[in-house]
Parts: structure tokens; sequence; C-alpha cells
């Protein structure tokens, strides 16, 4: 009894006192800190994605790597082959200052014809880099590589082109002189494009994937086989129209909310936008996923 | 009569100087990394009974944040720099340094919040994290131009508001294969955050299951009784990370970034989103942060991880009464981390002495660390940088880390009493060739004039305050101890023809290399 006294006298907390009573935990959060986007901002989202889709151009990682190149010698970095084609590895320093780390895959054909069963045709363009590398030179430009970039164009002998883009990971590029804005702006590229230019001079076009990292409105945005095209292709597809994609669609917002732009089956280029309790109709011009010349991005 | 003497022990404990000074050194140790400085001890000593005012102090040290983080490391298991993360760093150039800087993001933001006094909360519902300029460079943040060291930024990808679960430092710890679909990510939420491993559940395996069938394990995780038991509660779990999933692992953009066109990937598997039940906000990408908050789960958790860390052991049912008054005493203080080590400093068990169960243990490795260098400014470094951060090019394990659990061992590994040696050598010799360079500034031999041989109630005077100092110990000028370690220096300085600089750093060696140096 007097060694429970003694404890009991000895500390004050925890073993001594009432029988402490828990408190109920609930966590909440004000629902009015998140503001929805407006109408004025909804109206506006796909303009703005529509922009982004056609302003990222693979050209401009192989642009980055070109100009960086003159920057490095024979030593640096260190040349070598990987299944035929030119890998350049680091980590190094070139005579000019400049650094290389990391390691770059660098393919790039020009017009030649390829023979494979079924796919004969003249390859106008075949671009490809992959790699994870990081060049800094001594001026202060710094191009950062991530990820795949393809780009291929062909042509069968039947009037039959067709166009792949392939741009997956993060690619930045900085330099005193103004840099390509997605560039600058260290967006992650994951797009996929899929276009095929028929004989009779119609065509069709799937986007797949996304975008992210995007100030603005629109934060971010994914693709599911957004496709316009302005004929009709096989007898699987949709019928052709030119003003309204089929596929998904949806944005993430400056509310940190995911809005899904819903089409339907009139061609008319207006659509339901959803999320975040909300619900808009929006009209936009989808065009720029499908009227393009050579490329999207019309270099 | 022996359980009342050991009482009346006990109670005495609070009162007596020397054991006063005993629990704040280890609460020093704990929350500063350091032990108390002379000043500190003298004065606890003349007044033992301002320990409780003297330790609420502590939490509001700048070291406070950092080294309960460090205290709650091994539970975090993000510092874990041997894995395959390596072959990302193609891009990076001082691999060691970015390395130690990812497995630290997440345990700098749980720092931040407690240096900050925020709500725990903000662990899974920040809008921002805590990186230096090693991660600035890579992750998707905006760090401040000309700024140093850890820093509060936002990451500007677009990710959601949702605290460590947004942070790109831990899931590039725990990584996901596409098959695996967050599974194991959604179990390390759960086990740290709300103290449920679905791992260390008993599972009946279904002995007809193939596991190498991909579509068989597919179907079973959603109808075999053994798998859905667990599976129905991580999966929905999992779903909500595929924004954070990794296609290209060997990219270090592409493992450093958010991906919300990936936060759908769920559909694959045919599992939504949601959280022990309840079916997630699709819109909302930062759900599970909220979910995890709102769970009563998560507060009781952060009580007890923090307990445990404490008082180095797990707690167990008998402890169940202290764990409620520590939560108590965190909800009153607002729901922070330093209301809860406030708390969890009264309590018996953290203050355990001599006789009690569980009265010791042993140092950490990071604590070795920074308690050597406030005792001598002596650091070890190599060219990739601090040789405790991490394991590639440290010696951070081998000087005794613990990654896999929330509890230091009870005994020192031979390697960490061989690191432990030749750190002691090297800080001992640093800090007495600094105190003769430079008495005005000594770290340690204050009492006498280094480069000379003082009388002997000066050396007596100097080892006592060395054992005050280094030890948190009070011994008595004539104390036995004293005696022999007066022989030790004498002999040093005989055999040296009379390097009493090399003496004094034997004898400093001598105390760092002492059980009660490590012990606390």
């Amino acid at each position: 009894m007097l060694s429970v006294l003694a404890v009991l006298a000895c500390h004050a907390a925890p073993d001594a006192g009432p029988e402490p009573v828990a408190t109920p935990w609930h966590y909440e959060e004000d629902p009015s800190a998140v503001v929805p986007l407006s109408g004025t901002e909804l109206a506006g989202a796909p303009d703005a994605i529509m922009a982004t889709l056609t302003g990222i151009d693979p050209h401009d990682v192989y642009d980055a790597w070109t100009e960086i190149g003159d920057a490095f010698d024979a030593e640096c970095p260190v040349r070598g082959d990987h299944n035929g084609q030119p890998l350049f590895e680091g980590d190094c320093t070139a005579a000019s200052g400049a650094a290389f780390y990391g390691y770059q895959l660098v393919n790039r054909i020009f017009g030649f014809w390829v023979e494979f069963p079924g796919i004969d045709g003249f390859q106008h363009e075949y671009s490809w880099m992959t790699g994870n590398s990081r060049a800094e030179l001594a001026d202060g430009r710094v191009v950062t590589f991530g990820g795949d970039a393809l780009w291929s164009s062909r042509q069968d002998g039947d009037g039959y082109e067709a166009r792949t883009l392939y741009l997956y990971g993060n690619f930045a590029w900085e330099r005193p002189t103004e840099a390509p804005a997605w560039m600058d702006a260290r967006l992650e590229v994951e797009l996929h494009l899929e276009a095929a230019d028929l004989p009779d001079g119609t065509r069709a076009v799937a986007w797949n994937g996304g975008v992210t990292g995007l100030s603005g409105v629109v934060t971010a945005f994914r693709m599911e086989d957004l496709a316009l095209r302005d004929a009709r292709v096989d007898d699987v597809v949709s019928p052709a129209c030119t003003l309204e994609p089929t596929g998904a669609l949806s944005f993430l917002g400056r509310d940190g909310r995911w809005y899904a732009v819903v089409f339907d089956e009139i061609c008319d280029g207006c659509t339901r936008v959803t999320g975040a309790g909300v619900e808009q109709t929006v009209c936009a011009d989808w065009s720029p996923v499908l009227g393009w010349g050579d490329s999207p991005w019309e270099r | 009569m022996g359980a009342l003497i050991a009482a009346l022990w006990g109670c005495a404990a609070a009162d007596a100087g020397p054991d006063a000074l005993t629990v704040f050194a280890r609460a020093s140790l704990d929350l500063r990394g350091v032990r108390p400085s002379a000043d500190e001890a003298a004065s606890l000593l003349s007044d033992p009974a301002s320990l409780d005012a003297r330790l609420d102090t502590l939490p509001d040290d700048p070291r406070f944040g950092w080294n309960l983080a460090l205290q709650l490391a091994p539970v975090w298991q993000t510092r874990a720099d041997e894995s395959d993360a390596f072959n990302r760093l193609a891009a990076v150039e001082n691999r060691a340094s970015f390395l130690a800087s990812i497995g630290e993001e997440p345990l700098r933001l749980v720092a931040w919040i407690a240096d900050h006094d925020l709500p725990w909360t903000e662990v899974v519902r920040a809008d921002w994290t805590v990186v230096d300029p090693t991660l600035a460079d890579a992750w998707p943040v905006d760090y401040p131009t000309g700024a140093t060291g850890w820093q509060q930024v936002p990451y500007v990808d677009g990710r959601p508001a949702a605290g460590v679960l947004a942070t790109s430092g831990l899931w590039w710890r725990y990584t996901s294969t596409y098959g695996n679909a967050n599974r194991g990510r959604a179990n390390a939420v759960s086990r740290i955050l709300l103290c449920n491993d679905y791992l260390e559940r008993p599972v009946p395996f279904d002995p007809a299951l193939d596991l190498t069938d991909e579509a068989a394990v597919g179907e079973a995780v959603q109808s075999n009784p053994s798998c859905v038991a667990c599976h129905a509660a991580v999966d929905p779990m999992g779903a909500h990370l595929w924004g954070f999933y990794a296609e290209f692992t060997d990219v270090t953009g592409e493992v450093a970034r958010y991906h919300p066109e990936r936060e759908d990937h769920w559909r694959a598997f045919g599992t939504p989103p949601g959280y022990f039940g309840v079916p997630a906000d699709m819109a909302n990408p930062g759900a599970l942060g909220l979910s995890v908050a709102q769970d009563p789960r998560f507060i009781q958790c952060a009580v007890r991880r923090t307990w445990g860390a404490l008082v180095q052991r797990e707690p167990q049912a008998s402890d169940a009464r202290a764990l409620l008054v520590h939560r108590e005493a965190m909800l009153a203080g607002g729901v922070t981390l330093r209301a809860l080590v406030r708390s969890v400093l009264r309590d018996p068990a953290y203050r355990a002495l001599d006789g009690d169960a569980g009265a010791w243990r042993l140092m950490a490795a990071d604590t070795w660390a920074s308690a050597v260098e406030d005792l001598t400014g002596w650091r070890f470094a190599v060219a990739e940088g601090d040789v405790m951060r991490e394991d590639r090019f440290g010696v951070r394990s081998l000087a005794g880390y613990v990654r896999s659990s929330g509890i230091v061992p009870r005994g020192p590994s031979p390697t960490q009493v061989e690191v432990h040696e030749r750190w002691a050598q090297q800080a001992a010799r640093h800090a007495a060739r600094h105190d003769a360079d430079a008495p005005e500034d000594a770290f340690l031999l204050r009492d006498v004039p280094v480069a000379e041989e003082p009388d002997e109630d000066a050396l007596r005077s100097q080892i006592v305050a060395l054992h005050l100092r280094v030890l948190s110990q009070v011994v008595a000028p004539d104390a036995p101890e004293v005696d022999e370690e007066l022989q030790l220096w004498r002999a040093i300085v005989a055999r040296t023809a009379g390097d009493t600089v090399e003496a004094w750093a034997v004898l400093i060696e001598y105390l760092l290399r002492d059980p009660a140096f490590v012990v606390y």
C-alpha cells in the first residue's frame, strides 16, 4: 500500500488523476476553401488544352540536342553504340566546360525507303531520342532530357500517309534566348498521336495521353482516344465529324479538381463539362485536333 | 519492503539532482541531439525541481523538429538509399547527396510541422513540401532564388495537397510495379500513419491458388476470402496513388513528377479509389489525405509512434491509459507534436531509471554523430558528403542506424563499437588540439591550460567537468574514477614525453568510448 502511495505521489501524470476520457476526433475542412472553376473558366478550358496540345513539338527536343552538341568534344560525352544506334554517355566535362551526365540514344534518319511486309513506303523522317541526361554548358544553358521523343512520318505508294508522335517524359531547355514555351515551362508530357491521311485527302487523328505542369485554369489534362475524323476510315469507327471529337477528355482545374468533358452524339462542338459539383455546356473549336498541315504544330 | 524501496527510489528520481540530470540529458539527446551544456547541467543540479519546466522548453529548440523526425525515421523507412533507385540518378551530379535528400524529404516535412507548431493533419493535408537545393534541382518545386538549406516550398506540377502522400521522396522510396497497383504503397501509408500493417496479419493462403497465374490472382483478390480480407481495403487505397506511378523507373524526372493523367489507371484493375469501404470523391486527387486525416486511428497512431520512438519500446496493453493521456494532451494542444512530446516527457515510462523496466536506451547513429559534434566540433565527412547521412558512401548502418523498426537495439553491434572507437579517436584529437589552440573558444577543456601540466586540483576539476559535460554524470573530485583517469592522463604524458594535448585527447576519447556515453 505504501509503495502504491509513494508512486502516486511521485509522478503526477499520466498514471494519476481521474480516468481520462477520449475526446472524439473530427477533422473537417471548409468546403468553401475550394472554389470551383467559374463558367467563364470552364468555357475557356478547351481552348487552353488545344493550344497546349498543338504547341508541343518534338523537334524542339532534337533542336536542343543539336544546339548543345557544339559545346561538346570527341571525349565528352563518351560515344558508344547500342544496337546500332549512337549512344552518348557521361559523367564528364568537355574542354569547353560543358558537363554531361547520364546517357542519351539519338537516332534520326531522313528520306529513306522502308521495306517491311505490309508497310513498304517512303519514310520522310524518323527521329527518335531516348535517355536520361542533363547537359550543363559553361554559358549557363542547360538541357534536361528524360524519356522518349519519337516523330515519324511515312508515305506508302498509294498516297496513304501516316504520322506517329510518341513523346513521353520531361524535357527542359534553359537558355538566354527564348526557349520553346513548353520546354521552358518544364511540362510533363505523355503524348501519343496517330494520324492518317487517306488518298482521298481526308484525315483521321487520335490522341492519347496527357500533359502535366500547366499554369492557368487547366493544370493538367488527359485524353483517351480523343479522335476527330473527316472521313469514314473503316467500318468500325463512328461517322465522320470534324466539329466534335469522340473519346474521353478530362482536365485538372486550378482548384485541384478533375473535370470531365463529355462528348455527345450531336456533331456540333458543344459538350458538357462536369466536375466539382458543377455542370456546364461548353462550345469550343476543336479543329486544332485535326486541322493541321504536315504536323500539329505547323512548323 | 523491496518494492517500497524501489518505489521511493523512483519517487526520489524526480527530485534528486543527478537523476533529474539523467532524465534531462535523455530528453536533450532525443530532441536536440546533444547532451546538456555545462551551464544547463549546473543549473539543473542546483534546482532539480525545475526539471519539468526545463523539459517543456526542449520542443522550442530549433533542433527539435529534425531530431524528432530522426527518432521517427525507422518507422518511415525512407532513408533507404541502398535501393535500386541509384539507377535513376544518371542525370544527377552528386548522387550520394541526392539520395540522402530524397530519403529525408518526408522526414523534413514532419520536422517542419513539429518546428512550426502546425497541426499533425498537415502531414497528409499540406500543399507544400520541404526540400534542399539538391532536391530543388530535380523536383518540380518553386525553390526561392538565393535561398539555402531546407525550405518550405510548393510543388508546381499540379499535385494535390496531401502532405507526404504527395511527395516524390515518399514514392521514390515506396515504388510500385504496374501489376502491384500501388498496394505496397497503400500498406506503407496504413502502416506509418494508421499503425495498421497488413503484412503483419496472419493470412491463411489458399494453397490451391496459383500465384504465378496473374489472372487467377487478380480474380482471387476480389473473391477469395483469404485475399479479400486485406485487399478489400488495400486495393482502393492503392487506387488513389496512380498519379505517382512511374512508367520509366530509370528516368529521374519520371519518378520525380506527379502524373495526373495516370490517375485513372485503376480502371485496368477494376477497383476504384476508396477508403475502408467509403468511395472516394473521384474529382479530388487529394482525397486519400483527407480520408487519412479524418480517420480516428490517425491521431492514435501519431501518439503510439511518438511514444514508441521516445520510450524506445512498443506500447503494451498496460500503456493504454498513458497513451490516452498523451492523445488528449495532443488534441488540447492544437493537435501538435510539441504538445504530444511535452506530455510524453512527463510519462514515468520515459523517465525510467535504474531498477525500472526498459530504463536505458542505446544512442542511435544520428544522435551519436550530433552529440559528438556538439562536444568536439568534429563531424565525419568525405567528398560525397556527411557519412552519417547515407550508406553508399557513408557508415550510417555500420554506426548502428536502424531502419526497420522504431526501436533501437539494446546492445551495440561489433561494427558499431568499431565505428564509435575510430570516430571517438578522431573527434577527441580534434577537440584537444582545438582547445589548445583556441582556449577562449574551447569545446571541453575550459578549466586548464591544455598545453601545460596543471596542478592536481585543476586536473581533477577538469575531469569532473568532463564527466558532467560528456557523460552528464556527477562525480566528486576524489571519486575512484577520477583517480583512475588522473592516472591515465599522467601515464600518457609520461609516455609521450610531456604531450599534455595528447593526454587530454586520450582522456576525451576514453570518455566518448565509455558505455555511459552511448547508453542514456
